[in-house]
């Protein structure tokens, strides 16, 4: 009797053991690249953002030379002159990506390799780390300087490690970017150099609107002029503003002190003194594809 | 007494005379794919990343109690440009929070056609996306061969529905709230 009965709750139990489908959830994908800022760069500095591999990016900026405070004759600057760059990159791979720019000041041509090097994916303090190394090529030959296009003293060397990291749940970006240029103005007689530590915030009030500032104070070396019709000292660098995030375009709206767009001539320094009103407006577009 | 060796007989026969359950073979022969448009283009998404099953209890194909269970990863979805991917996982189907979509139901009808390993049916259930449940009825086609059960199904949801906000692809163009689903994937018999 026993024995039927135990028979009896193992075949109920096995019954509705098997009554049942026995398939088991899938595990999730692995961890994904832990993306913090929404755009590879910002409106001076790279972020640890990269492309996708094979994915494109075009970049488009200005910087208008007259003040804000020369006021409706200039149109607050827009008339120009006008620091243009312009700028195209791929993804090698979803970590690594190519940078080739031009801007004319100095008709300076650029080449950046910027590689993301690790992420930790912590929720309350999220830190991404890239290393970016670049070559800058001016080749503009001014008068009064004898040198070929391709002259050896034309080309200039940077490194930037960048490090990231978001607050309040993804709202405020944090991005620290110690710099380093070699041969910071090109007509110098003996290779300058120039150390900066590159600091921006950003602040994301949804998907569309932010607002940021980005400073990038000189710590040691070279911080003069970076063309021969320039007069002065180079300052450090100040630039606030607002971005608009639409449909794969991100445009960057500012105010700033520094006129000047390739990596190569923005670290040596602001062209004029913040404290000396002299703002100048500019914005920049990027488009991804 | 005797009503105890009955129920014990019958269970024994049920569990010879249970039905059948396959699982989605994985590989990437599967396919999921949506695609979304705006008045200027059309772009897709895929992933070959389906999971779930086929189950039921009689013992003609399709038969008796049976329910079907799919599931996507929608962090695996990828549309070709990395930006945009990102934008979908973190504002339009809000990723962090249901990472997954999925549709749970039974088979409502089955038509075995001419070709005798090829069914046309069709299910009813529940579609999960950005943590709404949604009824739904979803037309499919079954062919078996070569112990390989291939599934392919062609239908839509609308973002509205599952109070997604339309995104917008360029500028300021947004997409159609029309997404559509085409389904390809192949299952294996659980053994």
């Amino acid at each position: 009797m026993n024995r039927i009965k135990v028979t009896f709750i193992i075949f109920v139990c096995n019954f509705l053991i098997i009554a049942q489908p026995k398939w088991k959830k899938t595990e999730l994908p692995a961890e994904l690249n832990l993306g913090l800022f929404h755009a590879t760069q910002t409106a001076n500095f790279p972020t640890t953002e990269s492309l996708q591999k094979g994915n494109l990016m075009y970049e488009i900026s200005h910087r208008f030379l007259p003040s804000i405070k020369d006021g409706f004759d200039e149109f607050y600057g827009l008339d120009g002159p006008t620091r243009i760059r312009f700028a195209l990159g791929y993804g090698l791979t979803d970590e690594l990506m190519v940078t080739l720019g031009r801007s004319n000041n100095t008709d300076n041509l650029d080449l950046q390799l910027k590689q993301k090097l690790f992420q930790v994916n912590n929720k309350n303090l999220p830190l991404v780390v890239s290393v970016l190394g670049g070559i800058s090529w001016n080749t503009e030959v001014p008068n009064g300087i004898v040198r070929s296009r391709g002259d050896g003293d034309n080309f200039q060397f940077y490194g930037q490690l960048i490090l990231n990291t978001m607050f309040f749940d993804k709202k405020l970006g944090i991005g620290l970017v110690p710099s380093y240029l070699q041969n910071s103005f090109i007509y110098a007689l003996e290779k300058q150099h120039t150390f900066t530590l590159g600091t921006y915030a950003q602040y994301y009030f949804n998907r569309m609107w932010s607002m940021w500032v980005e400073y990038n104070p000189i710590i040691t070396g070279y911080r003069g002029r970076i063309r021969l019709d320039e007069t002065g000292k180079s300052y450090n660098s100040v630039a606030f503003g607002a971005d608009i995030e639409t449909g794969g375009h991100i445009f960057h709206i500012m105010v700033t002190n520094n006129a000047r767009l390739n990596p190569s001539q923005y670290l040596v320094g602001a062209d004029r003194s913040a404290s000396d009103d002299m703002w100048r407006l500019g914005f920049g577009i990027l488009r991804y594809f | 007494m005797k009503l105890l060796k009955f129920i014990l007989v019958f269970l024994i026969i049920s569990c010879f005379t249970y039905g059948d359950e396959w699982h989605v073979k994985k590989g990437s022969d599967n396919l999921v794919k949506f695609t979304s448009s705006t008045i200027v283009l059309d772009f897709d998404g895929t992933t070959n990343n389906i999971d779930g099953y086929i189950y039921w209890e009689g013992k003609e194909l399709f038969t008796g109690k049976n329910e079907i269970y799919f599931e996507v990863p929608l962090n695996t979805v990828k549309t070709g440009i990395g930006k945009r991917d990102r934008d979908m996982r973190e504002d339009v189907l809000e990723t962090n929070l249901w990472p997954i979509t999925y549709f749970k139901g039974n088979i409502v009808n089955v038509k075995q056609n001419k070709n005798q390993n090829k069914y046309t049916i069709k299910v009813k259930g529940k579609m999960f996306i950005h943590g709404v449940e949604k009824e739904l009825e979803i037309p499919g086609d079954i062919k078996i061969e070569n112990e390989i059960m291939s599934v392919t199904s062609n239908f839509s949801v609308f973002l509205k529905d599952y109070n997604i906000e339309a995104p917008s692809l360029l500028a300021f163009i947004k997409v159609a709230q029309e997404i559509k689903l085409n389904l390809n994937f192949k299952l294996e018999q659980s053994r």
